[in-house]
C-alpha cells in the first residue's frame, strides 16, 4: 500500500533521510518509531506530497508521490503533528470546508461531516467553534478531517502527542476501529508502549535510515540477543549460574540470592537443554522464564548512540 | 455556479470576526464625519452672506471620493497581507495542500475574499453618497467611474499583498512591503512625475514639438486616475496636482508669436484608462507569480524533474 525506496532528503548540511526504504502492507497499522530528528516527519511529509525528496521514490496506492501528487492526495488522509484551526468556524463547518476542498458536493458534505463527527464522538460539539475545543477534541476533529474524503491510507504524525492518558486510550481505540474499517495506517509516535499494543507492523528509523522493519513479532525476534532467562530456585543459585554459563546459547550469567539471570541467544531447543541441565543437577527450580523485550527496549537498543537531529 | 471553498470560508470567518463590525463602523464614521464637517463649515458660512449653492453637493462628493480612495488603499494591505503567510503561521497551510484545492483556487479564493470584504465596507458607505445625490449635479456614470477606480486599485493592491504574503511567508513583512508599495504608488509616482515635469518645463521650447505630454509614471497614481474620473475632469475642474507642480494634461510649452495658430492639443486618453490598463496588467502578473509560488512543492518538483532530465541526458550520452 505504501512503498518507499531509497529516499534521500537533505536540509542544508544535514541529511534528514539517507536512503530510507520500507513497505507498509495493506490493512496494517504501521508504527513508525524513531528518536527526535530521526526523519519520521520528513518521511511522512514526503508521503503526504508536501515535500519532494532529493532522490528516491515513494508510492501510495501505486501512485508516485512526486509525479502524481493529485492521485496520492485522493488516496491519503494526513494528520500533522502540529496543526492549527480556523477561528470563527464551527466543528461542522470545519469539516464541511475540507469536504468541499476535496471536491465533495455541498449537500453531501454536510452528511459526511455529521457522520464523521458521530464516528469521532464529537456530535455534541458540532455547533461549537473549533478554537474553543480541548486539545483532545481538536486531535479527533483533525482525524475526522483526514477522513473526510474516505481515504484508503492514513498518515498520522504523533497523533497522541499532548493528550492526557484518557484521550490517548481513546485515540488508540479509534485507530483500531479505523483499521477494522480497512484503512492502512502509518502512525509515528514516541509512546512506544502504545504502539506495541496497537501496531501490526513496525519500522524503527534512526539517523534517516531504517534500522529494522516488519511484523511486530518478527522485529522482536530479530533481537534475540536481548532475551534474558530468569531462574528462581529454593537454593543453589551459584551452582545454577555456573551450570548455565556452560550451556549452549547462554552468553553471560549473573546471579543474586533472589534469582539467576542469563543473557540468551539460542532457540527453543537450547532453552529446553538449559532447563534439563538444572533439573538433572537437582537444583530445586521453582521458576524458569524468558523475558521478552518490550518494543521500548528494542527501540532503545536499536537507536542507542543516536543523538537525533 | 462554481464554488470556491476558500472564498466561502474566508467570507464566513471574516464577517464573524469581532473586528469586522468595528472596521465597518469606523470606516463609515470617518467618511461621514468628514462630510458632516464639510457641510457644517458651509452652513456656518451662510451667516456671512454666502449662499448654499449647488456646487456644495459636488464638492462633498469629490471630498468623499478622495477620502474613500485613501481608505481603500490603506485598508486592502491590512486584509490581504496574511493571505498565504497567515495560513502558514496558523499551521493550516499543509492541510490545504493535502486536499484537491489547486494553487489557483487558493490564491483567487483569497483575492476574492479580500475584494468581497472591501465591497462590504464600500457598500456600507453608499448611504453617504445617497445623501450627496440629493443635492443633484451628479451623474450615475461619475459614480460608476470612481467605483471602477476603487475596484482596480483594490484588486491590484490585494494581488500585490497576496504576492508579498506568498513570497515572504511572514505576515508582518508582507504588510510592511504592501504599505511601502501603496506609499510608492500614491506619493512616489507624484514626486517622480513632478521632478520629471519640472525638468522638462525648464528646457527651452521645441518648435517641432510644442506640446509637453505628462510623464506616464503619474498615470500609475490612483489619485491621478480618480482625478481624471471625477465630473468635470475633462476641463480640469478638480485638480490636486498644482500642489506638486504637476501637469496631468498636455501643456503648450512653445508657441511662436507669429500669426500661425498653435498646433492642436494632442489627444490623450483620460488618465483612469491608462491606470486601469497598467493596474490590470500588474494584477495579472502578481497573481500568476503568486499561483506559481503558493504550492509548497511546485518549485521542488520542477527542480527534481530538471535534475532527472539532466541525469537521463547524461546516461544517454554515456551509452
Amino acid at each position: 500500500m505504501i512503498k518507499v525506496a531509497d529516499l534521500k532528503k537533505r536540509y542544508g548540511k544535514v541529511d534528514a533521510l539517507s536512503g530510507l526504504s520500507f513497505e507498509v502492507p495493506e490493512g496494517s497499522i504501521y508504527g513508525f518509531v524513531g528518536p527526535n530528528g530521526a526523519g519520521k516527519t520528513t518521511t511522512i511529509r514526503i508521503l503526504a506530497t508536501l515535500l519532494v525528496p532529493d532522490s528516491g521514490r515513494a508510492w501510495v496506492c501505486g501512485a508516485e508521490v512526486s509525479d502524481q501528487p493529485g492521485e496520492v492526495r485522493q488516496q491519503l488522509g494526513y494528520m500533522p503533528d502540529f496543526f492549527g484551526v480556523y477561528d470563527n468556524l464551527t466543528a461542522l463547518e470545519y469539516l464541511q470546508f475540507y469536504a468541499a476542498a476535496h471536491g465533495i458536493r455541498h449537500d453531501k458534505a454536510r452528511k459526511v461531516a455529521m457522520d464523521l463527527l458521530e464516528l469521532l464522538d464529537l456530535s455534541a460539539k458540532a455547533a461549537d467553534f473549533v478554537d474553543t475545543l480541548s486539545r483532545g477534541m481538536k486531535q479527533r476533529l483533525c482525524l475526522a478531517r483526514a477522513l473526510v474524503h474516505d481515504p484508503k491510507v492514513l498518515l498520522l504524525d504523533e497523533p497522541a502527542s499532548g493528550l492526557d492518558p484518557r484521550a490517548r486510550v481513546e485515540m488508540r481505540e479509534l485507530l483500531k476501529e479505523l483499521a477494522d474499517m480497512g484503512k492502512t495506517i502509518l502512525v509515528s509516535s514516541h509512546i512506544l508502549s502504545e504502539l506495541a499494543e496497537l501496531c501490526t507492523d513496525v519500522g524503527i528509523i534512526s539517523n534517516g535510515v531504517m534500522v529494522t522493519s516488519g511484523r511486530v513479532g518478527e522485529v522482536m525476534q530479530r533481537l534475540e540477543s536481548s532475551r534474558v532467562l530468569r531462574i528462581r530456585a529454593l537454593s543453589g543459585h551459584e551452582l545454577a549460574a555456573k551450570l548455565l554459563s556452560q550451556c549452549s546459547g547462554v552468553t553471560s550469567v549473573t546471579w543474586t540470592e533472589a534469582q539467576v539471570s542469563a543473557a540468551f541467544s539460542g532457540g527453543p531447543d537450547e532453552i529446553r537443554l538449559a532447563l534439563k541441565t538444572l533439573v538433572d543437577a537437582d537444583i530445586p527450580v521453582i521458576s524458569f522464564s524468558e523475558d521478552k523485550s518490550s518494543l521500548e527496549q528494542v527501540f532503545m537498543q536499536l537507536t542507542a548512540g543516536s543523538d537525533g537531529r | 455556479m462554481i464554488r470556491n471553498p476558500v472564498l466561502e470560508r474566508e467570507v464566513k470567518t471574516r464577517v464573524r470576526d469581532w473586528k469586522s463590525p468595528l472596521i465597518v463602523s469606523a470606516y463609515v464614521l470617518a467618511l461621514g464625519g468628514v462630510v458632516l464637517l464639510y457641510f457644517s463649515t458651509q452652513t456656518s458660512n451662510l451667516m456671512y452672506g454666502n449662499v448654499f449653492g449647488p456646487e456644495i453637493g459636488l464638492n462633498a462628493f469629490v471630498l468623499l471620493a478622495y477620502l474613500q480612495l485613501f481608505l481603500v488603499s490603506f485598508l486592502i494591505p491590512a486584509i490581504s497581507s496574511g493571505a498565504i503567510s497567515g495560513e502558514i503561521e496558523r499551521q493550516t497551510y499543509d492541510l490545504l495542500w493535502c486536499s484537491k484545492l489547486s494553487a489557483r483556487s487558493v490564491v483567487f479564493g483569497k483575492l476574492f475574499a479580500s475584494i468581497a470584504y472591501l465591497g462590504l465596507v464600500v457598500f456600507a458607505s453608499i448611504p453617504l453618497y445617497a445623501i450627496i445625490f440629493l443635492f443633484g449635479g451628479l451623474e450615475p456614470k461619475a459614480i460608476g467611474l470612481i467605483f471602477l477606480v476603487y475596484v482596480v486599485t483594490g484588486v491590484t493592491f490585494a494581488a500585490a499583498s497576496i504576492l508579498f504574503s506568498t513570497i515572504t511567508r511572514k505576515t508582518t513583512i508582507a504588510t510592511v512591503l504592501s504599505y511601502c508599495l501603496v506609499v510608492l504608488l500614491m506619493l512616489g509616482t507624484l514626486v517622480a512625475g513632478s521632478i520629471k515635469t519640472y525638468r522638462a518645463l525648464r528646457q527651452p521650447g521645441d518648435p517641432a514639438n510644442p506640446w509637453y505630454v505628462p510623464p506616464k509614471v503619474i498615470y500609475l497614481n490612483p489619485v491621478v486616475a480618480l482625478n481624471s474620473a471625477l465630473p468635470g475632469a475633462e476641463v480640469g475642474r478638480y485638480s490636486v496636482m498644482p500642489l506638486f507642480n504637476m501637469q496631468v494634461r498636455p501643456v503648450l510649452v512653445y508657441h511662436s508669436s507669429g500669426s500661425a495658430p498653435p498646433p492642436p492639443e494632442p489627444k490623450i486618453a483620460p488618465a483612469w484608462q491608462y491606470f486601469a490598463g497598467a493596474y490590470a496588467g500588474g494584477s495579472v502578473v502578481c497573481l500568476l507569480i503568486a499561483v506559481a509560488l503558493a504550492d509548497p512543492t511546485s518549485r521542488m518538483r520542477r527542480k527534481r524533474r530538471r535534475v532527472q532530465r539532466m541525469n537521463a541526458g547524461e546516461s544517454d550520452a554515456g551509452r
